[in-house]
C-alpha cells in the first residue's frame, strides 16, 4: 500500500518551488561547509571511492580534496544554472502529477485486490476518492492558511529529494560528498521546513493586512465610525487576536509574543483604531472648522499603515504597497501644491503678499490674551470655587426631569447666527449679521425678546451694534413656534484692521418655567400595616419609589426634593412633619444664563404650610385650594443654582388624607426670570 | 341512487358530529382559588390620554372570584353574622382633575355573589365610579401625568371543611386495625384571599380515658391585598382606613371552627390574629373526647376579615 504522507499536494506549487530552491541553496552550503570542515576525510573517501583502493598517499589525498572542492564548486554552478524558473516549475508540476498518478494507480490496485483485507481496501478506496476530489476541486486560494503548514511539510519533503539529488551529485565527485550529501539532506529538510514556515508566516501577515483593510472599510463605509454598537469593539478584539498570531508569533523571533512592548503595541494600535471616532470628536472640538478631520480618519487607518510601513515580516508585497501608499501621498500633495499655486489665480482668487508682521503681531496678541485669561482664571478660581462650594453646601441642587413635551422647544432658541451679504469682508466694511430664532410658550403674556449684537476684544468694552437703528427688530414679541430673523448691522469702524473677529448675538427675554411633582400621602398605619404584612405598598398602590419633579422645557432646570414615597402621616395630628421641602433653579443650557429671577412661587396644597424657610417669602392664598409662597431669591443665578428649603407642616392630617387610602397632592413651582442666550460667529477681515 | 346515498351519509355525519362537540366544564369545587373581589379598569375608562377641559368616565369591572357572597343573608357557622357589603373608593389628584359639575364622588357599594352552583364563575359588575373633568393646565405645564386609584374594601369569609382522622390510638396500644390514622393536611387555598394552608392535628391524651384534640393551623394571605379588621356585617368606610389600633394589635381576623357536626367547638388562640409577613399561626383546641376507635370526621374552619385591594392607572394629560 502506498504511503499517504508522501502524497505531494498540487495546491502548493509555488511555495514548494520556492522552498525547494531555498532548501537546495542551504543544502549545498552545508555540503561545502562539510567539505571544508573535513577535507582530509572527504578526500580520503573520495579517493577510495574514485580509485577503489584502500590506500593513498597524503599528496593524493590533498589532490583529491582539491578535486572535491572543485567538483562541488562546479556542481554548484551547473546546478544553480539549471534552476531556471519556468523549467523548475514545469518539472516540479510534472513530478507532482506523475507521483500523484502513480499513487492513484497504486491505490486503485489496492482497492481492486481481492486478496487484501476489507479494511485496507476501504482505506485505499477512500484515499483514492479523496485524491480524485482534490484533483477535481483544485484551487490554491481556497485552501488559505491551512495549506501553509502542509506547504512547509511538502517543501521539506521536496528539499529532502533535492538533498538526495545533491547527494547523488556528490557521489559522482567523491564518496565524501555522498556522506556530506546525506548530512546536508537532513539539514536542508529542516531548513526547508523553516523556510516554509517563514513563507507561510509572511503570507499570514499579508492576510492580516487584507483583514485590517476590510475592517477599516466596513468601519468607514458602513458604520461611519459609529461606536454606539459593540460591532467594532468585537472587530478590533478579533484584529488584536489575529495580530497576535500574525505578527507576534514570528518563528524568526521566538519570545516576541511575550514581550510587553510588542503586545502593548498591538493593544495600542487596536485601541487607537477603536477610539478613532472620539479622537475625531476631540479634533473637531479643538478645530471646529476643520474639514480635514474626516479625511484624516479615513485615509490614515492606523493598522493598515502600521502593516505597510513597519512591515514586521518584510513581506515584499506589503513593502511594495507601503511604497505605493507613500508615493500616492507624495503625488497627491504635489498635485495639491500645483493646484493651490495656480488654482486661485485661475479662479480669480488673487491675493496680495501676506503681511507677515501683522500675522506675527496677531499671534502675539492672542498669546498675551490667552495668558492673561489663564492668569485671571487662576486668580479667580478660588473665588469661583468658594461660591460654588457655598452654594452647594447651603443650597443643595435638585434636578428635575423635563416633562413629556421635551420635543417642544419652549423658550427662545438661536438656531443659527452668521454674516450675510458677502463671503469676504474687508477692513472698515459694515457687515450684516443674521440670527434665526424660534420660540414657543404657553404663557398668556408672551415673552419679549430684546436683541443685541456685539464684538468684544479682550480687556476692552464690547462694541455694540446701534440697538435702535441697526438691530431689527430690537424688541420682538414671541409667537408660538414662529421662526423669525434678527438682523444686526455692525459698523465699519468695528472692523478696522485685518484678522479674525468673533461677533456675538445676545438675546435677553423674560420667561418662566413651571415645575410640578405629585406627592403621595398615606396614613402611617396603612404603611406600617403593609410593612408588617411583608407587602410593598408602592407595588400595591402603584406609587413610584421616589418623588420625581417634572419641569417644562426651556432654558431653566427646576427640581424639588428627592424624597421616598409615600409620605406617611398620623391621622389626627398636625404641625411640622419630618419632611423637608426643597426646590432649586439653575440654567439648563451651557450658553444660557439666568440673569435675574423675577418671581419664584411655590404652590402647596392648603392643608400644608411651609415654615422656617432659608429665604424670605410671603404667603398668599390662592383659590382656596392652594397656598402660594413667593420667595425673593435675590441676585443673579448665573452659572450656579439657587435653592430654597423649608420645613413641611401639615395643618390637619385628617383633612389631607381624607377618606382615601392614598392621597395625591401636587406641588407646583412657577419661576419667572430674565434669561440671556448667546450665539457667536467668527469672520475673517482682510485688506 | 348515488345522490340519495350521499345525502344519507352527509346527514349521518351531520348528526354524528353533534356527539363530538367540545363540552365546557366548570370546577365544581367553588372553594378553590386565591382571589376575592378583583378590580380592573374598564377599557378606556379612564383613557390613556386625556385633554384639558374634557370629561371622562372612570369605570371599574369588579369580579367576585371567591366563594363568599357579599351582602349575603346566609349566616355562617355557629350562627355567625352574614357577610355584608363592601366599598369601592376612588382616589385622584385634585390639582388636575375634578368631578363633573354638580356631581359628588361617592363610594360605591359592592354586593356581589361569589362562586356557587348558580354562579359558577362568581358575579361581575361594571361600576361607574365618577365622571371626572380635566382642569386647565396652569402656566407652562403642558403634558403632566396623573394617577387614578380604585380601591375595593370588602368583608370576606374563608370557609374550609376537610375530613380529618380523630386518632385516639396515640400510643398504638390498641392493636386492632384502625379506620384511619392521624395525618397532617397541606392545603393551597379555599376560594378566598386568606387561606388555611396547613393543619397539624395533635391528639393529646388526658388520663386513661380521654384525648384533647389540638390543631396547629397555618394561615396565609394569598390574595395580594391587605387584610383589615372590622365588623364584616356592617362595614363602614372608616373601617377601610386602618386605624392605629391595627398597628398595635394587628388586623382582627376572626377564626371559628368545629370538629364534627357542630358538636365540638374550637377555641383558638390568639384571638386577634396578626398577619406577619403575610402569614400567621394559630392553635385551636376542643373539649375532651373519650377514647374510642379512630374515626373520620369533618373539621370546619371559618375566618372572617375585611380585605382591601387596589388597582391604579396613570393617565397622560395634554393641552387641548
Amino acid at each position: 500500500m502506498a504511503s499517504i504522507n508522501a502524497i505531494p499536494k498540487r495546491g502548493n506549487v509555488q511555495s514548494f518551488e520556492k522552498n525547494l530552491r531555498e532548501g537546495v541553496k542551504q543544502g549545498l552550503k552545508e555540503v561545502k561547509r562539510e567539505v571544508r570542515k573535513h577535507p582530509i576525510k572527504t578526500a580520503e573517501l573520495a579517493a577510495r571511492f574514485g580509485s577503489g583502493e584502500g590506500e593513498a598517499d597524503p599528496e593524493a589525498w590533498k589532490e583529491a580534496a582539491g578535486m572535491v572542492k572543485e567538483g562541488v564548486e562546479d556542481y554548484n554552478k551547473r546546478k544553480m544554472a539549471k534552476f531556471d524558473e519556468r523549467e523548475m516549475r514545469r518539472r516540479i508540476a510534472e513530478d507532482i502529477r506523475q507521483r500523484r498518478e502513480e499513487m492513484k494507480e497504486s491505490l486503485r490496485a489496492d482497492r481492486d485486490n481481492e486478496q487484501l483485507d476489507a479494511q485496507r481496501r476501504l482505506a485505499a478506496h477512500q484515499r483514492l476518492r479523496s485524491m480524485e476530489a482534490e484533483d477535481s476541486t483544485f484551487t490554491r486560494f481556497k485552501r488559505g492558511a491551512r495549506t501553509f503548514g502542509r506547504g512547509a511539510a511538502a517543501a521539506g519533503r521536496g528539499v529532502a529529494t533535492a538533498g538526495r539529488v545533491a547527494g547523488n551529485a556528490a557521489e559522482k565527485v567523491g564518496g565524501a560528498a555522498m556522506a556530506t550529501g546525506r548530512t546536508a539532506q537532513n539539514i536542508v529538510v529542516n531548513t526547508g521546513e523553516a523556510a516554509g514556515k517563514v513563507a507561510a508566516f509572511a503570507r499570514s501577515s499579508e492576510l492580516f493586512f487584507l483583514f485590517v483593510v476590510i475592517v477599516h472599510i466596513i468601519d468607514w463605509w458602513f458604520l461611519k465610525f459609529d461606536r454606539h454598537t459593540n460591532i467594532m469593539f468585537i472587530a478590533y478584539t478579533v484584529v488584536s487576536i489575529f495580530a497576535y498570531f500574525a505578527i507576534l508569533k514570528d518563528p524568526n523571533q521566538p519570545g516576541l509574543s511575550w514581550r510587553p512592548k510588542a503586545v502593548g503595541t498591538v493593544i495600542f494600535l487596536s485601541g487607537v483604531a477603536f477610539f478613532i471616532s472620539w479622537l475625531a470628536g476631540f479634533l473637531k472640538g479643538v478645530f471646529p472648522s476643520a474639514t480635514w478631520v474626516e479625511y484624516f480618519i479615513v485615509f490614515f487607518p492606523i493598522w493598515p499603515i502600521f502593516m505597510l510601513l513597519a512591515n514586521p515580516q518584510n513581506s515584499r508585497r506589503l513593502a511594495f504597497l507601503g511604497a505605493l501608499y507613500i508615493g500616492a501621498w507624495i503625488v497627491f500633495l504635489i498635485i495639491i501644491l500645483i493646484v493651490s499655486m495656480n488654482g486661485p489665480a485661475n479662479m480669480g482668487l488673487t491675493h496680495g503678499p501676506v503681511p507677515m508682521r501683522d500675522v506675527a503681531k496677531d499671534l502675539w496678541d492672542k498669546v498675551v490674551v490667552s495668558v492673561k485669561k489663564l492668569w485671571r482664571g487662576i486668580l479667580g478660581l478660588p473665588a469661583d470655587v468658594m461660591i460654588l462650594y457655598n452654594r452647594t453646601k447651603y443650597e443643595e441642587l435638585y434636578i428635575g426631569t423635563v416633562e413629556e413635551n421635551e420635543g417642544l422647544p419652549l423658550g427662545i432658541y438661536v438656531k443659527e447666527f452668521k454674516p450675510i451679504s458677502s463671503t469676504r469682508f474687508l477692513v472698515n466694511q459694515s457687515i450684516y449679521f443674521e440670527a434665526l430664532l424660534q420660540g414657543a410658550t404657553f404663557l398668556k403674556n408672551p415673552p419679549i425678546l430684546e436683541s443685541h449684537c456685539y464684538y468684544k476684544a479682550y480687556d476692552k468694552p464690547p462694541i455694540y451694534a446701534n440697538n435702535t437703528v441697526n438691530v431689527t427688530p430690537f424688541r420682538k414679541e414671541i409667537k408660538f413656534m414662529e421662526p423669525f430673523y434678527v438682523r444686526c448691522l455692525m459698523g465699519g469702524s468695528t472692523f478696522n484692521k485685518t484678522g479674525p473677529y468673533t461677533v456675538t448675538y445676545r438675546g435677553v427675554y423674560n420667561f418662566s418655567t413651571w415645575a410640578y411633582s405629585t406627592w403621595v400621602f398615606v396614613d402611617e398605619s396603612i404603611r406600617t400595616s403593609y410593612i408588617r404584612q411583608g407587602m410593598d405598598i408602592n407595588t400595591e398602590f402603584g406609587i413610584p419609589k421616589y418623588l420625581t419633579t417634572y419641569f417644562t422645557n426651556g432654558p431653566a432646570n427646576v427640581g424639588m426634593s428627592n424624597l421616598e414615597l409615600p409620605i406617611s402621616l398620623v391621622r389626627g395630628t398636625s404641625g411640622r412633619t419630618n419632611t423637608y421641602f426643597s426646590v432649586s433653579i439653575s440654567a439648563k443650557e451651557p450658553n444660557t444664563e439666568i440673569l435675574r429671577v423675577n418671581r419664584f412661587s411655590v404652590l402647596v396644597p392648603k392643608e400644608i404650610k411651609l415654615s422656617d424657610c432659608d429665604k424670605q417669602g410671603t404667603v398668599t392664598e390662592e383659590d382656596g385650594e392652594y397656598n402660594e409662597y413667593t420667595f425673593d431669591l435675590g441676585g443673579e443665578v448665573g452659572m450656579y443654582h439657587r435653592s430654597i428649603s423649608c420645613w413641611l407642616n401639615v395643618t390637619d392630617a385628617n383633612a389631607l388624607l381624607g377618606d382615601r387610602t392614598v392621597t395625591y397632592k401636587t406641588f407646583v413651582v412657577d419661576a419667572a426670570y430674565l434669561v440671556q442666550v448667546e450665539r457667536s460667529t467668527t469672520i475673517q477681515v482682510d485688506d | 341512487m348515488k345522490i340519495t346515498h350521499l345525502a344519507l351519509v352527509a346527514c349521518a355525519l351531520l348528526l354524528l358530529s353533534g356527539c363530538f362537540g367540545t363540552t365546557s366544564t366548570y370546577n365544581t369545587n367553588y372553594h378553590s382559588g386565591s382571589e376575592g373581589v378583583e378590580l380592573e379598569f374598564f377599557t378606556n375608562c379612564p383613557p390613556e390620554e386625556v385633554y384639558t377641559d374634557t370629561e371622562f368616565e372612570v369605570k371599574v369591572m369588579a369580579s367576585n372570584n371567591g366563594a363568599a357572597d357579599l351582602n349575603s343573608t346566609e349566616k355562617g357557622i355557629d350562627n355567625s353574622v352574614p357577610v355584608g357589603k363592601g366599598f369601592l373608593m376612588l382616589s385622584y389628584d385634585d390639582y388636575y382633575l375634578k368631578p363633573r359639575a354638580g356631581q359628588e364622588i361617592k363610594h360605591r357599594l359592592l354586593a356581589m355573589r361569589g362562586k356557587s352552583l348558580f354562579w359558577p364563575k362568581g358575579e361581575d359588575e361594571l361600576i361607574s365610579l365618577a365622571n371626572l373633568t380635566v382642569k386647565p393646565l396652569q402656566g407652562q405645564i403642558s403634558a403632566p401625568t396623573t394617577q387614578i386609584l380604585a380601591t375595593a374594601c370588602y368583608p370576606y369569609r374563608t370557609l374550609l371543611t376537610k375530613e380529618i382522622c380523630v386518632d385516639m390510638n396515640v400510643y398504638s396500644q390498641d392493636v386492632r386495625n384502625q379506620a384511619c390514622t392521624n395525618q397532617e393536611l397541606t392545603l393551597q387555598d379555599q376560594g378566598a384571599p386568606i387561606a388555611v394552608t396547613h393543619i397539624q392535628p395533635v391528639f393529646l391524651p388526658e388520663g386513661q380515658t380521654h384525648v384533647r384534640p389540638r390543631f396547629n393551623i397555618h394561615i396565609e394571605n394569598v390574595g395580594g391585598g391587605v387584610a383589615l379588621s372590622g365588623d364584616i356585617e356592617n362595614v363602614k368606610v372608616e373601617d377601610c382606613i386602618p386605624k392605629s389600633q391595627d398597628v398595635l394589635l394587628g388586623s382582627h381576623l376572626s377564626v371559628k371552627g368545629w370538629l364534627g357536626n357542630k358538636d365540638l367547638k374550637l377555641d383558638c388562640l390568639p384571638e386577634n390574629i396578626t398577619l406577619i409577613q403575610n402569614q400567621a399561626d394559630i392553635v385551636c383546641t376542643t373539649d375532651l373526647i373519650s377514647i374510642k376507635p379512630n374515626y373520620m370526621t369533618p373539621l370546619t374552619i371559618q375566618i372572617d376579615y375585611l380585605y382591601s385591594k387596589s388597582v391604579s392607572k396613570t393617565i397622560q394629560i395634554w393641552r387641548s
